[in-house]
């Protein structure tokens, strides 16, 4: 049974179409990410689904019941706001215990419950205290606590992290996959952050502009983005994006980026169907790219070193290939300065193709 | 859904009688400022009857003995507007002063703060006779320059705690980027923090001449026939028998005037001033 | 001759002491980074050289000129603020064309000099069609690029930069280090930079100063602060996402020495134990090791030895972070692969030998800081 289903769902805000034509499944159990830029239509997709904004359009099942026309309180839901809203006056455990107190359950069973989850989000030296004596990591916790405190179908969280600083959010990641699969519970997570949505989810729904570009694991799209915006918008550093021309010659098929050539293999250059297309975007990700100081067999394309970033454990460049420019991730060892010329070779098997008009993928 | 519109009906009819208490006493003195005095004296209060302006008329041209009304808005402008200025411009650098000023204690600058406040708090009975004394000593009795003086009792304490909280509401960091860009303190004053009060302050300055414009207490004390502000100028037309009502309220009106164009005028800045502040991030 | 040298600087905010006698040279052309966790005095620090703050003790020199008594208008410096502090009630190209117009400096600038200027630098910071925009009109990333041009516009001798890039999102910071290290490369200029992460001190910095609580740490160029960090903290700082430390003891064991506690044995080399005893005589050593030093395999080999779980997981991609169960501890590790996996999953662990740091649990040196070898730690 999917616990969730969209139907052709569309939110308008006047003229504004926030969510256009939105249809898909969450499954029983499952961490669903909801991710895309500011302004996607994620945090409206949320609250339809909370039922804090109407929807204009379509269906929204929650277990199997059509939760159109119902009030917040009686989807069986429960959300944990970006922007905490905690209850003022009462206590972090008050605050944690509200929602059960809310359903009449016995206060033994509230006071045990709401101590487990405190004790699981690293709360239980603040239970005592006041939301206005918390620091924003400390309130959002509490916030995420509340709504996980609840035994409901669907969990709503937006962007739950997102005030942490750099270390609890990363630990608070590893934690939150924990949780998911120890409450066995199903996860809606509204994230801006693909690091979130990557490391966490089950499965990622990514939104531009209104519509849903694509839903997959997280493997798939990584390494199978459906479109242009998905491939530079998963993976930190991003995607390359050149403009190549396709040139077939002595049946070889190269692609052309700014005067380079690059060879293409054939069982890649086979998929390339349209024979009148010949402008193509090609992606390839900066670590299937290679670096050498001299020519060689692998790296046969000559670039400036643009910037230089050493990073600790590995070493991220910068280089221009005529007037584009490329991304290279490569091991620590490396240096190079500013200006230098440095060879770079790739990995043919991955490389990606995207059509010049519409930003599908071909390969 | 009938719950909802029983609410909104009771919130609007609420509303409705909470605006008319608060206006009635105007509409009231309007009415009456264009009455007869046998209407203004009916048994019964009368909204239709037959509209004069004679009332208006007396008091704007003067009638025999006293002069024209006008002369009495003239003292009220020139004395709540020369007050307002130089309760302004002593006030707002000093809120400036104490705002930025690097004592090394923030108690000490809240008890300046406070202590100038409450001259303004005090009651202005208490301070009426030894400054009567003062004045008739000094010859400042019945002069444009005594009134002005006495008002900056008004004017300074409100302005500089008013001014002092707009300051301290602009994040510090804008001057001390000023100062490593190359600004000394006076231009950083005028070209940064000044600019980012100015509606504030507009709304400051309204408030203190509209307080100034209204009192009652120093001007019966102090000024004279030469500079009688309106406030005083209006007991005027309680007579020895009887009251002039018709020309007390068309006096009335004439003086308010005044403070309700610059209370609109000022209207949005008056908000914002008051509650927030004057500063976006 | 040193562009900026700190000696011995203090400062206190009434019984907080947030700088204590700290002392650092940079030089002309490079970029110095100040990188310390939040509360370390970094942008106290910062704000002591503008002159923003009168230090208590010591000296900061500018240019060889001592600086003590100068005002912040007096040091030819320029300086972007954590939170921009743009001036909200001027346009964009106001706000860059300020510095210039200031009393003293206005002289030497026509009016269609500064409009010139301004116009070069929003070019080169890619703002040239926000000029007359307010700044509550702008992004984030856009506000911060003009609060660089801001200071680019001056052409000081010294640019100071308090964590510039710290409010961006993920993205764009990563974007904005990298062109920023690019103009401070072909400006040549001399910069000193803040920040509380490592990475980014590493991508920007020529040299990195390593401070905590308000004291020195280490001083050196970010290679050096990774392959050898002076103490356990600078090594933590170094590990991305966070350090991994045991504790254990040495033993003398059967004419053999060993670092053990209860999940590890770790046999020495007689020339290491000896160093270890010479300077530690309660013998407690605490072990750091990177995440990406740990090995992990799904069955056992001499690589990968020790038993233990998997407690969480997080893929990123190109990378994976594995949260493991091990003994009493939980430690991250971090492949350059991925690998299918899942959690309460059983595997099995290993070190990279030649990466593991030894500190000594009391003081927190790195009781190897001079990179000696003394043969190979086994298991």
């Amino acid at each position: 049974m999917a616990q969730l289903v969209f139907k052709n769902v569309w939110k308008k805000y006047g003229e504004v179409e926030a969510v256009k034509d939105l249809s898909f499944e969450c499954k029983d159990g499952e961490f669903l990410a909801l991710l895309g830029p500011s302004g996607c239509g994620k945090s409206s997709t949320l609250k339809m689904i909370a039922g804090l904004e109407e929807i204009t359009k379509g269906e929204i099942h929650i277990g199997d019941i059509l939760v159109n026309n119902l009030k917040p309180g009686a989807r069986n839901i429960a959300l944990a706001f970006e922007n905490y809203a905690l209850y003022p006056p009462l206590t972090v455990l008050q605050n944690i215990a509200f929602p059960l107190q809310a359903l009449g359950t016995a206060s033994a069973e509230v006071d045990k419950e709401a101590k487990d989850i405190a004790r699981i989000l690293g709360l239980t030296d603040i239970l005592n205290r006041k939301p206005s004596r918390l620091s924003g990591g400390q309130q959002q916790l509490t916030s995420l606590a509340r709504a996980l405190v609840k035994a409901v179908s669907v969990y709503l969280l937006d962007e739950p992290i997102s005030h942490l600083d750099a270390d609890l959010r990363s630990s608070m990641r590893g934690e939150l996959k924990r949780i998911h699969k120890e409450m066995r519970a199903t996860f809606l997570y509204v994230t801006h952050d693909q690091l979130e949505a990557l490391s966490m989810a089950d499965r990622i729904a990514i939104l531009n502009f209104g519509v849903l570009q694509q839903i997959g694991t997280p493997n798939e799209i990584f390494n199978h983005p459906a479109n242009l915006f998905v491939a530079g918008f998963i993976g930190e550093p991003p995607m390359n994006l050149l403009e190549t021309e396709i040139i077939r010659k002595e049946g070889e098929t190269y692609g052309k980026v700014d005067g380079a050539m690059l060879s293409i293999p054939k069982k890649i250059a086979d998929k390339i169907s349209q024979p009148n297309e010949t402008e193509f975007y090609l992606g390839i990700r900066p670590n299937d790219l290679m670096v050498s100081k001299e020519k060689s067999e692998n790296c046969c394309v000559p670039s400036e070193v643009y910037i230089y970033e050493h990073l600790g454990d590995r070493t991220i460049l910068t280089v221009r290939v005529g007037k584009q420019t490329l991304l290279i991730e490569t091991s620590p060892e490396f240096k190079a300065d500013m200006g230098e010329v440095i060879w770079i070779g790739y990995n043919p098997d991955k490389i990606h193709f995207f059509n010049k008009e519409t930003g599908n993928t071909i390969v | 859904m009938q719950k909802e519109k029983i609410r909104r009906i009771l919130l609007y009819v609420g509303a409705i009688v909470v605006t008319v208490i608060v206006l009635f006493p105007f509409f009231w003195i309007f009415l009456n400022s264009i009455k007869s005095p046998i209407d203004i004296g009916a048994a019964y209060p009368k909204f239709i009857f037959h509209a004069i302006s004679e009332n208006y008329k007396d008091i704007l041209l003067g009638t025999g003995a006293k002069s024209s009304f006008l002369k009495y808005l003239k003292n009220s402008l020139i004395i709540a507007g020369l007050g307002t200025l130089l309760s302004f411009v002593v006030s707002v650098p000093a809120g400036y002063a104490l705002a930025r000023l690097k004592l090394r204690s923030e108690k000490t600058k809240n008890n300046i703060a406070f202590t100038l406040l409450s001259f303004w708090f005090g009651p202005e009975l208490a301070i009426l006779i030894p400054l009567y004394t003062m004045y008739s000593y000094l010859g400042l009795t019945n002069t444009y320059m005594g009134l002005i003086i006495a008002y900056q009792v008004i004017g300074i304490p409100l302005g500089v705690w008013i001014a002092r909280s707009f300051f301290g509401d602009i994040p510090l960091e804008l001057a001390e980027a000023a100062s490593i860009d190359g600004y000394k303190l006076w231009h950083i004053f005028w070209k940064i923090d000044l600019p980012l009060v100015r509606p504030g302050l507009a709304a400051l300055a309204v408030l203190i001449f509209i307080f100034q414009w209204n009192n009652f207490v120093f001007a019966l004390v102090i000024a004279g026939e030469g500079t009688m502000p309106v406030t005083l100028a209006i007991l005027g037309f309680i007579g020895y028998s009887s009251v002039l009502w018709g020309q007390m309220s068309a006096a009335i009106i004439i003086s308010i005037i005044p403070a309700i164009i610059l209370a609109i005028m000022a209207q949005k800045y008056l908000v914002k001033g008051l509650t927030f502040g004057a500063v976006r991030g | 001759m040193q562009e900026i040298v700190s000696k011995n600087v203090w400062k206190s905010f009434g019984i907080i002491t947030a700088v204590k006698g700290l002392s650092f040279e940079g030089e002309k052309g490079q970029t110095l980074v100040i990188l310390g966790p939040s509360g370390a005095g970094k942008t106290t620090t910062l704000r002591l050289i503008a002159g923003l703050e009168e230090l208590d003790q010591g000296e900061i020199y500018l240019g060889g000129k001592l600086a003590n008594d100068l005002l912040p208008y007096q040091r030819n410096l320029a300086m972007t603020f954590e939170s921009y502090a743009l001036y909200p009630h001027m346009t964009v190209s106001e706000n860059i064309a300020f510095p210039l117009k200031a009393p003293e400096r206005k002289a030497n600038y026509s009016n269609k000099e500064i409009k010139e200027k301004v116009r070069e630098v929003a070019q080169l910071l890619g703002i040239d069609e926000l000029l007359n925009r307010m700044p509550r009109e702008l992004s984030g990333g856009q506000r911060q690029r003009v609060a660089l041009g801001r200071t680019l516009i001056k052409e000081p001798r010294i640019f100071l930069f308090d964590e510039p890039i710290a409010h961006l999102d993920a993205k764009l910071r990563h974007r904005m280090r990298g062109e920023m290290k690019r103009l401070f490369k072909t400006l040549n200029s001399t910069v000193i930079y803040t920040t509380h992460d490592y990475i980014e001190a590493s991508a920007i910095g020529d040299k990195v100063v390593v401070i905590n609580k308000g004291e020195l740490q280490q001083v050196g160029e970010p290679q050096e602060i990774y392959n050898h960090p002076i103490n356990d903290f600078v090594f933590g700082l170094t590990c991305d996402p966070s350090a991994n430390f045991f504790q254990c003891k040495l033993v003398k064991r059967n004419e053999g020495y060993y670092l053990e506690n209860e999940d590890i044995t770790l046999s020495l080399p007689k020339k290491l134990a000896n160093k270890i005893l010479l300077s530690n005589a309660e013998r407690e050593i605490r072990l750091g090791i990177r995440p990406i030093d740990i090995v992990v395999s799904t069955i056992r080999s001499e690589k990968a030895p020790l038993p233990a779980e998997i407690y969480t997981f997080e893929p990123l991609g190109s990378k994976l972070i594995i949260t493991i169960k091990f003994g009493q501890s939980l430690l991250k590790a971090k492949l350059g692969e991925m690998m299918k996996v899942d959690i309460d999953q059983k595997i099995w662990i290993g070190f990279s030998m030649a990466r593991l740091y030894l500190f000594d649990l009391k003081t927190g040196i790195n009781i190897l800081k001079n990179g000696d070898k003394y043969g190979s730690i086994s298991i």
